[in-house]
Order: C-alpha cells, then structure tokens, then sequence
C-alpha cells in the first residue's frame, strides 16, 4: 500500500469516529505523522506558526465543515490539500511582515527579520533585570506568617519541616539525591512531602502574591 | 517509509514551536536565578505549551493557566512541566534534547499524574516530536526505548473521562460568590490565554473588547464546549447580586473556532424549572457573539442549552 492510500484510509477511518473519540485522535495523528515530512518547507520565521495552523485548519475541517470547505478526499490528496493552505498562510504572514516593516524605522528591521532563527537560549543567557520572585519567596519561608512551615514536617522527623525542605530546594538548590543522603531519608519520602504538604502552600502563596 | 513501521505506530508526532511559545518561554525563563534554572523553565515551558497546541486541536479541552507550570512561584521551586487537562488532572510533558536518551522525571512530579508524555526538543529549528507516553513512572530516568506511542494516550484519557453523563448535576450559583466554581469552568482571562493561538489565527479583538465592556458583573467564569459537529464556543456567564437580593445572570455564546463568527442556527436557550422555554436567541450569519439576560431569586432553578443540529450542549443550574 502506498503512503498516500493509508492516509486516504485513514482519514475516512477517522471520519467514522466522533470529535473528540481516542479513535479519532489517534487517526487524526496518524495522519499528521505521515503528511509530515511530505509538507512544504522554508527557513522562514513564520513557518513553524503556519504549519501549527495549518494543523489546526486540519483538525477543523477534514470531517466536519469547520472553518472553511470539509476536505474532500475525491478531489486532491491531504498532502496537496494540506499544502495549499500552509502556503496560503506563509503567504498571509510574509504579506504581514512587508507591511509591519514598512511601518518600523531600518535599525528595528533587522530584529524583526532575524526571528527565531537565533538560539533561544542565548538570549535568555542575559536577563535585562532578575524579578524579585526568589528574595519574595525566601522571605516569606523564613519569616513563615502564619506558622505552618514550621510547624508541618515528615513523620517522625520533626527536624524536617515544610520550612527546611522548601529552603534547600529553592535555586541554587541542592539535589534530591543528596538531601536524601544527608537526612538518612528515602527521595520518595522527601518528594511525596514536597508535593503533598510545600506546593499547595507555595501555590497558594504564588496566587495571593499575583505571580501567575 | 515502510509499512511495517507505520504499523507499529512508535511514531514520534511533530509539533511545532509556535513565536508565542518561544516568548513565554523565554519570558518565565527571565524570571529566573540562575541560568540552569532558566533553561530548565525554557523547556519545560515549551514542552507544555506545545502539547497544549496539540490536545486543543484534537479537542481535548486543557486549562493552561491552571497549570503548576504556569505559576511563577512553584516554576520557580520545583521542576513541573505540568499541564492541566479540564475535567480530568495533570499530564506531565517532560523535554528531551535532541540525542538524550532517556527521559528524566523529577521526584516532585511522581505523584499527582494522570500521565506522563515525552517531548523531544529542536530549539533551532523550531520543531518539537511528542516521542511516547506513559500512565504512570517508577524511575527518575526513564529509557526512550520504554516509552509507550503516542497515540496510547488517547485511550487512556478516554478511560480517565466519566462514562455517562446521565445524571446531571446542578450547579449552585450561590457557591459561585464564595469562591467555589464549579468544575468545567474558569476564568474568562484563562480561557481566552489558552485559546491565544485561535484568536492569534483570528486576527480579531472582538471578544477580548466585548467581555471587557460589561464591568458591572462581579462574577465572570467561562465554559469551553465542544461539539461534535460543529465549533468550539465558550460560554460566558456573568453574575451579579444586587441590593435586593436578586442574582442578575448574563449569558453569552462566543465562537471559538478558526471563524470568528458564530455558526449561523446555533441556538442559546435558557430553560425554567418545569423545563419550558423562557429565553432564546439565535445566531445568525453576521453575529460574532449572542447573549441572554434575566434575573432570579435564590433557590430558583434554570437550564442552559446550546445547540445546533444534533449537537446539544446542557446544563442545569440553581441560583
């Protein structure tokens, strides 16, 4: 069988299923994993924003009519289909960017053009002005309000309380593996309490404080 | 390609890493200590949000903003990649680099999952693969070759979701005021964040415009409801209780699929208690939201629908 009979295949199996079935998602997914590498590609900056609503355009209309014309398998492959509309909205996008940088002055083209071609992570490397939300948050553990961090800890362990363990996993922190060392306790002990009796509080604070 | 291989489903799922991902990614990373930590919020932010992108457009409705992942202060104190699936629990999307192989889960995440799924990372090129799943893990570091398909996921969140929804439940307006809304439905502002990519797609401000309007309501909570044949929409329902003791309820119906126009015959109705209909509106063509408005005493009951075709959405509700 040729790829493009299994996917003709599948989409009709997946139109058999309701919205929303396991049955329907996995075919629907099936179908996104072979059409993939057959899809058009460009080193552009918008492309992975288009593909993404390319997929969505997919999902939308190959059973249902949903936001344009219901695919029609008789007429063109998923591929050609699914092709037309990417390039339709890289088309949309390069059209947008023209006009959003006719609009900038030249020293902003050039940021807007390098998009996100740059390693991600390089520009992070220098945040221009570290929030407070770690001194905040040290603050509040320590001088402990309403006395609860200090006085919930692990059965039988009086010594580590909510307090203590929230203090040592705060960045830097030290690791689960060495905490357990230290304190003669299993990492699922430590990390069960952490989850159970510290995140709903440190939740709970991160909601009062308006950190969401 | 071969067909044995497709057979087998181990398939890895691209995904790709939206501009909008990459900018709250990096946004959360920057409010971060240390660079390790930085780079750690950077992925797992990504891996979430890309899943995210991937569940809504299959129609698993998620709650984002609802996420451990998403609030600044655990991000910061522990190492979740957690996302919120409506109605259902946490699904923990995990990043992998390009060439690891294996997957490593935090202690912190053991508990409290409904799942666990793998997500490869290529920062460069833009480009994610959802690699695996699994219902449950026993290990901080989890071999790639372990991992179960992607698609398994499915069946398994179909196993988590309540079979029949015969009984409905009433929903207690007045618990509202207290602070106790009812599961299935959140904040306006939530809602609207985790469909960013739909009204990005849309172009358009209309909703975010209207619901700011109406300021006098103190109560505003939102329901994403799918249909089987038709669009997403949200359903909007403002509160207020004035002076008199009277419960003023705003209805609204916004669409919440690529058109940012209702789908002409999509009805809303409100019901009373002896299931007569009191209120109903229709959309039409050219209608880009609809709304009912009413009043009620405590204790009073009513039902909402909305429907188009075979499609019926409902649900009851006591002042």
């Amino acid at each position: 069988m040729t790829d493009l009979e299994r996917l003709r295949q599948l989409v009709i199996e997946a139109c058999q299923h309701p919205a929303g079935s396991p049955q329907r998602q996995r075919c629907l997914t099936q179908v996104i994993c072979l059409t993939s590498p057959h899809l058009w590609r460009e080193a552009t900056p918008d492309y992975a924003d288009a593909l993404q609503q390319t997929w969505v355009y997919f999902c939308q209309n190959v059973c249902d009519r949903g936001s344009g014309d219901r695919y029609d398998p008789d007429r063109s492959s998923v591929i050609t289909w699914l092709n037309t509309y990417l390039k339709r909205r890289l088309q949309d996008f390069y059209i947008a960017r023209q006009r959003q940088q006719a609009l900038q002055s030249p020293s902003q083209k050039i940021i807007g053009e390098t998009g996100n071609r740059l390693d991600p992570i390089e520009q992070i490397a220098a945040p221009p002005d570290i929030p407070p939300i770690l001194a905040q948050v040290q603050l509040w553990v320590e001088q402990d309000p309403t006395g609860e961090l200090c006085q919930t800890h692990i059965q039988g362990r009086p010594d580590l309380t909510c307090q203590v363990l929230i203090l040592r996993r705060l960045p830097p922190e030290t690791s689960w593996k060495d905490l357990a060392a230290e304190w003669g306790v299993p990492i699922p002990t430590l990390s069960s309490f952490y989850q159970r009796q510290c995140m709903p509080r440190l939740r709970k604070f991160g909601e009062q404080e308006g950190y969401v | 390609m071969g067909r044995l291989r497709f057979m087998s489903e181990i398939f890895p799922v691209p995904l790709p890493i939206s501009r909008a991902a990459i900018q709250t990614a990096q946004q959360f990373a920057q409010q971060q200590p240390t660079p390790v930590k930085a780079a750690q919020v950077y992925r797992n932010t990504l891996a979430v949000w890309v899943m995210n992108d991937y569940l809504q457009m299959l129609g698993v409705p998620t709650q984002l903003t609802a996420s451990d992942s998403w609030n600044s202060v655990l991000r910061l104190c522990a190492d979740v990649a957690d996302l919120q699936l409506l109605g259902l629990g946490k699904l923990e999307c995990r990043p992998v680099l390009p060439g690891v192989h294996y997957c490593w889960i935090p202690p912190e995440t053991w508990e409290d999952r409904i799942g666990y799924v793998a997500i490869c990372l290529d920062e460069i090129n833009a480009a994610a693969h959802f690699l695996g799943f699994l219902p449950a893990v026993a290990n901080a570091e989890v071999a790639l070759s372990l991992w179960r398909s992607p698609t398994d996921l499915f069946e398994h969140l179909a196993q988590l979701r309540p079979t029949s929804t015969a009984a409905p439940s009433m929903i207690a307006l007045g618990r509202w005021f207290q602070g106790e809304i009812a599961a299935g439905w959140q904040s306006v502002a939530s809602l609207l964040r985790s469909h960013q990519q739909t009204f990005a797609f849309r172009g358009d401000a209309t909703l975010a415009a209207e619901l700011a309007k109406a300021t006098e309501f103190t109560i505003e909570q939102a329901k994403f409801i799918t249909f089987s044949n038709h669009d997403p929409i949200a359903l909007v329902m403002k509160l207020a209780l004035d002076r008199q003791n009277v419960t003023h309820v705003l209805l609204q119906v916004y669409p919440l699929g690529a058109s940012s126009y209702l789908t002409p015959g999509l009805a809303l109705i409100v019901l009373d208690e002896t299931g007569d209909i009191f209120l109903a509106v229709e959309a039409t063509a050219a209608n880009d939201y609809m709304q009912l408005q009413f009043s009620g005493t405590e204790g009073e009951l009513f039902q909402v629908q909305v429907s188009i075709g075979t499609d019926n959405y409902q649900e009851f509700f006591m002042i």
